[in-house]
């Protein structure tokens, strides 16, 4: 009896194999695609670039699980078990082209939502294993599946990432949920990476999320986890035979032998680690570490350099958002007030030191998208209070600030959700008073600060969101999202001309409509000035021991780092060794060398 | 004080006679005087302008606009800058500033260099200002104010609430005492500091917010002295004898036993206050305190933390506790020599 129903299964189960064999085999290609690639861009990587050298950098907590989806994956360390930037297709860092990476074609469908790719038969796992088709159907499947216990992901697997179809061992084609243009389609895409179906598929079940938390996968990545020190360190180390090593835009790219990642609970700490020289870099993004922290001895021995580096990442929003959704703040004069009475300049210029920059308008480093006419309102108290007069608050109360006919204060609240930010906010609140405007500061931190702006319950905002490399629109200015919980529209803006540009920019599969309506849409949105610009950081700066290299233009333009601090960035630096054990010879013997000190301005806007 | 008996003055004249606890305690409230008249001494509003032949008291007066001196804005006058001003005129106006011519929130940004600054008499900054560049002097005398404001005000409501809880405990007994006794045992195994961080993540507390959370569990320490003190004094003849002749509850309670335990309460106030002083400080050192822009101790002493190389920030904020909690701490420990009752009590 068991005997004759294991067949049965068996035969069943064969049956369907050939079903889906078939199925499988009846994909074609469709006749007229036309398969683009891109190897003309210009190189950034120093192809002579020596390997070699290990290069230590540190990390505030020990990472809770090294899995790279489900629980408690999304932390700091998410940026070094995630294999950004290399996926299916690569950004090119200077002009913003898609070159190939994991894909060495890509083509797109009538359909709008279709793109085909030609992936690399050269492309390994790190245990070996080729990187097939099949890695790919399996990354839909895994990304779905409920064991994961990442709901975000199985959400935007099944909405965004309608399909996959395998055409053979090394032709795929990827279905997007909505129409869009190729654009839009190729940016959405291009950082998709496969999944070791070989290795995962019997570990994908109940106890996944439980079970494999210190697992090391095979991945695509030049380097591969070697050493987990648990509560200290986690120690990476290159891949030999790396697949990539060779390819026209990887060759020159990730040199260094081995990156170790330290914990070291504080900043201050760690930045004395640097000072001593166990750490090889240290980001000074933060005014007070560049100006008054990174001086001094190994700075003017010329032990430690510097470097500061313009680039044009995008930039998203980042400004003071007032909520429209109530009364007062529905008044266009009490906004435009508010919008003259914040003096964003004066806290650049004095708490800031002038090294971020204002924002200009509702992002920046969009490329074509970004609107360079529109400027936000200038501080002005005379303005302001004008403004503030036609909102009913004329006469000069006995605490200097405004009040209207009624006895109230002119009184805004804004809410923010980082103690840090408490002296930048400060320089406000005293500026406001010149205008008559009492600005209370109100921090409320971390996530539930933030679950405020989700849930409408501010007065004003002091927000900066990320943003990828085309701009978002539909989520901050759509009424489907005005007043409403848990949506990103934090001024609750609601206009039916709003509407109509927002869903032309998403709607839209020419480019040149897309970039009308959103220099269109920035425009109406500065001028309705629900939303007040503040600054953008348009660079990244570190100190370095001298015997830290960098191509000899240091950065790219899309540049987040210019080591590996925080993530995995594009690798372009390396070490030279014999510099090493000079410095720390001379440094024993008190020889000193040249201080050096570089501002790059080659990506400066 | 109505009459004071025998007793009760000869305490205080012992307390007198410890030196080092009667100066620290004048000179404790002459500084607590100065903080109360702060607007007076530090302040960026002048004491008294005199314009156009009028004189005008701007400190506690309404704010008075730029245009009124004859300034090109309708915001609150710049009265240093007025000073300057009238000087370089040399006419009849002129303007009294306060001996520290700043208020804890102004920031003075100076081109071309970047806070925190050294002291410098002649900007009126003696202390030299903070990280964002806030006079550091002032930020210390209005921080000192809230602290003690913070200090004897739970002070007062704890105790209030405290002794009466206790007395009535110890007096009522019975039923009453047993279930009132088994709440505080619970309601004191609640760890404050965890609460207020747990709230203070959430909501920002103003200082109101604070001091009432600060009362919640600061109530019950002296409820078990006064519990025990009062089952004592319950005992005593005098307390027989006065019910004997008819006196009700309440009279015994506040006529003849809480004038005997006053003692108690007495000892301990000085200690409570350094205690919340400390805990102010700590709360706002570990950022749970009060919400930013407002001058503490603790802030100070963290910026100073962070910039070891200012050596003027914590060296003056750690002076300023080290020199009240101090003070405080003479106090209270004259007033427990003062108020021994060993002095007094003879056992034959």
């Amino acid at each position: 009896m068991l005997r004759s129903r294991a067949l049965l299964t068996n035969v069943l189960l064969f049956v369907s194999f050939l079903f889906s064999v078939n199925l499988l085999a009846a994909k074609q290609l469709p006749a007229d695609i036309e398969w683009i690639t891109n190897n003309d861009a210009p190189l950034f990587a120093n192809q002579d670039a020596p390997k070699g050298g290990t290069y230590t950098t540190w990390m505030q907590t020990f990472p809770l699980t090294l899995r790279t989806v489900g629980p408690d994956s999304n932390g700091f360390f998410a940026g070094f078990t995630r294999p950004v930037p290399i996926g299916l297709l690569e950004v090119h860092p200077n002009t913003r082209e898609i070159i190939p990476c994991l894909a060495t074609h890509w083509a797109f469908d009538k359909d709008h939502k279709t793109v085909y790719f030609k992936l690399d038969p050269d492309v390994r796992w790190s245990d070996g294993k080729k990187v097939t088709a099949n890695d790919y159907l399996y990354m839909l499947e895994f990304m779905r599946s409920e064991h994961i216990q990442a709901p975000w992901y199985n959400n935007f697997y099944t909405q965004q990432i309608t399909d996959i179809s395998k055409y053979d061992e090394y032709t795929i084609s990827i279905t997007y949920g909505s129409e869009k243009s190729p654009e839009t389609l190729l940016f959405a895409l291009h950082d998709l990476t496969p999944r070791p179906e070989h290795f995962l598929r019997d570990k994908v079940n109940k106890d996944y999320v439980r079970k494999h938390n210190w697992t090391i996968q095979p991945t695509i990545k030049p380097y591969d986890i070697s050493k987990v020190d648990k509560g200290k360190s986690i120690t990476f180390k290159r891949n030999k035979d790396w697949w990539g090593q060779n390819k026209r835009y990887l060759k020159g790219r990730y040199n260094v032998d081995k990156i170790r990642v330290r914990v070291i609970r504080d900043r201050e700490i760690a930045f004395q680690a640097f000072l001593k020289g166990d750490l090889d870099s240290f980001s000074l993004l933060w005014p007070n570490f560049w100006h008054d922290k990174a001086v001094g001895e190994p700075f003017d021995k010329g032990y430690i350099h510097k470097l500061w580096f313009f680039t044009d990442r995008p930039q998203g929003l980042s400004g003071v958002l007032l909520n429209q959704g109530l009364d007062f703040l529905k008044n266009k004069d009490m906004r435009m007030g508010i919008a003259h009475a914040l003096n964003i300049d004066k806290m650049i210029a004095t708490v800031l030191r002038g090294d971020y920059v204002r924002l200009q308008s509702t992002g920046s480093g969009h490329g074509a998208y970004t609107n360079t006419d529109v400027k936000p309102f200038p501080f002005d108290p005379k303005k302001a209070m004008e403004f503030f007069a036609k909102a009913g608050f004329r006469e000069m109360g006995p605490r200097g600030i405004l009040v209207n006919n009624q006895g109230q204060e002119l009184r805004l609240e804004l809410t923010y959700t980082w103690p840090q930010h408490s002296d930048r906010l400060a320089v406000l609140r005293e500026e406001a008073k010149k205008a008559g405007l009492n600005l209370v500061l109100n921090l409320v931190e971390g996530a539930n600060g933030f679950k405020t702006f989700l849930e409408k319950q501010h007065q004003a905002g002091f927000i900066t969101m990320n943003t990828s490399y085309l701009p978002a629109y539909w989520e901050y200015w759509h009424s489907d999202n005005a007043n409403k919980p848990q949506t990103n529209n934090f001024t609750n803006s609601a206009d039916p001309f709003l509407d109509e540009l927002v869903m032309k920019y998403r709607t839209s599969f020419e480019k040149d409509a897309r970039v009308n309506a959103a220099w269109e849409l920035q425009n109406f949105v500065m001028q309705e000035a629900a939303y007040i610009p503040t600054y953008k950081v348009p660079y990244t700066r570190g100190g370095y021991w001298r015997w830290m290299q960098l191509p000899e233009v240091p950065g790219t333009l899309l540049s987040r780092e210019l080591f590996s601090e925080n993530q995995w960035d594009l690798g372009l630096f390396w070490m030279d060794k014999d510099m090493e054990k000079k410095t720390r010879k001379a440094m024993k013997s008190g020889k000193t060398f040249e201080p050096v000190t570089i501002v790059d301005t080659t990506y400066k806007e | 004080m109505i009459s004071l008996n025998p007793q009760t003055l000869k305490k205080i004249k012992r307390f007198k006679s410890i030196k080092r606890g009667y100066y620290s305690f004048l000179l404790l409230m002459f500084m607590i005087f100065l903080a109360l008249i702060a607007e007076l001494l530090v302040n960026n509003k002048a004491l008294i302008v005199k314009y156009d032949g009028a004189l005008y008291f701007p400190t506690y007066a309404d704010v008075i606009p730029g245009e009124q001196f004859g300034l090109p804005y309708r915001w609150e006058t710049n009265y240093r800058e007025l000073q300057a001003k009238f000087d370089a005129e040399g006419g009849d106006n002129w303007v009294l500033m306060p001996l520290v011519p700043w208020n804890p929130y102004e920031q003075d940004y100076k081109e071309g260099s970047f806070p925190p600054y050294p002291p410098n008499a002649e900007e009126g900054h003696f202390l030299g200002t903070d990280t964002n560049a806030r006079d550091v002097l002032a930020r210390i005398v209005y921080g000192f104010r809230i602290a003690i404001a913070f200090a004897f005000f739970s002070m007062a409501i704890c105790f209030s609430f405290g002794v009466a809880i206790g007395c009535a405990m110890g007096y009522l007994g019975g039923k009453f005492d047993l279930f009132v006794q088994r709440g505080i045992e619970i309601w004191s195994l609640v760890p404050f500091l965890y609460i207020i961080m747990i709230v203070s993540s959430i909501v920002k507390p103003g200082l109101a917010a604070l001091t009432f959370l600060f009362i919640l569990f600061g109530w019950m320490g002296i409820t078990w002295y006064m519990r025990s003190l009062t089952y004592k004094e319950k005992a005593r003849e005098y307390v027989t004898a006065a019910r004997a002749l008819g006196a009700t509850d309440a009279r015994i309670i506040f006529n003849h036993i809480l004038p005997n335990t006053m003692v108690m309460i007495v000892t301990l106030a000085p200690f409570f206050v350094v205690t919340a002083i400390s805990i102010l400080t700590a709360l706002d050192y570990l950022g749970f305190g009060l919400r930013p822009p407002t001058p503490s101790w603790g802030e100070l002493l963290l910026q100073g933390r962070t910039r070891l190389d200012a050596i003027w920030i914590v060296s003056s904020v750690v002076t300023a506790i080290v020199v009240v909690l101090t003070l405080v701490q003479f106090v209270g420990e004259a007033i427990r020599e003062a108020f021994d009752p060993k002095r007094y009590t003879q056992y034959r």
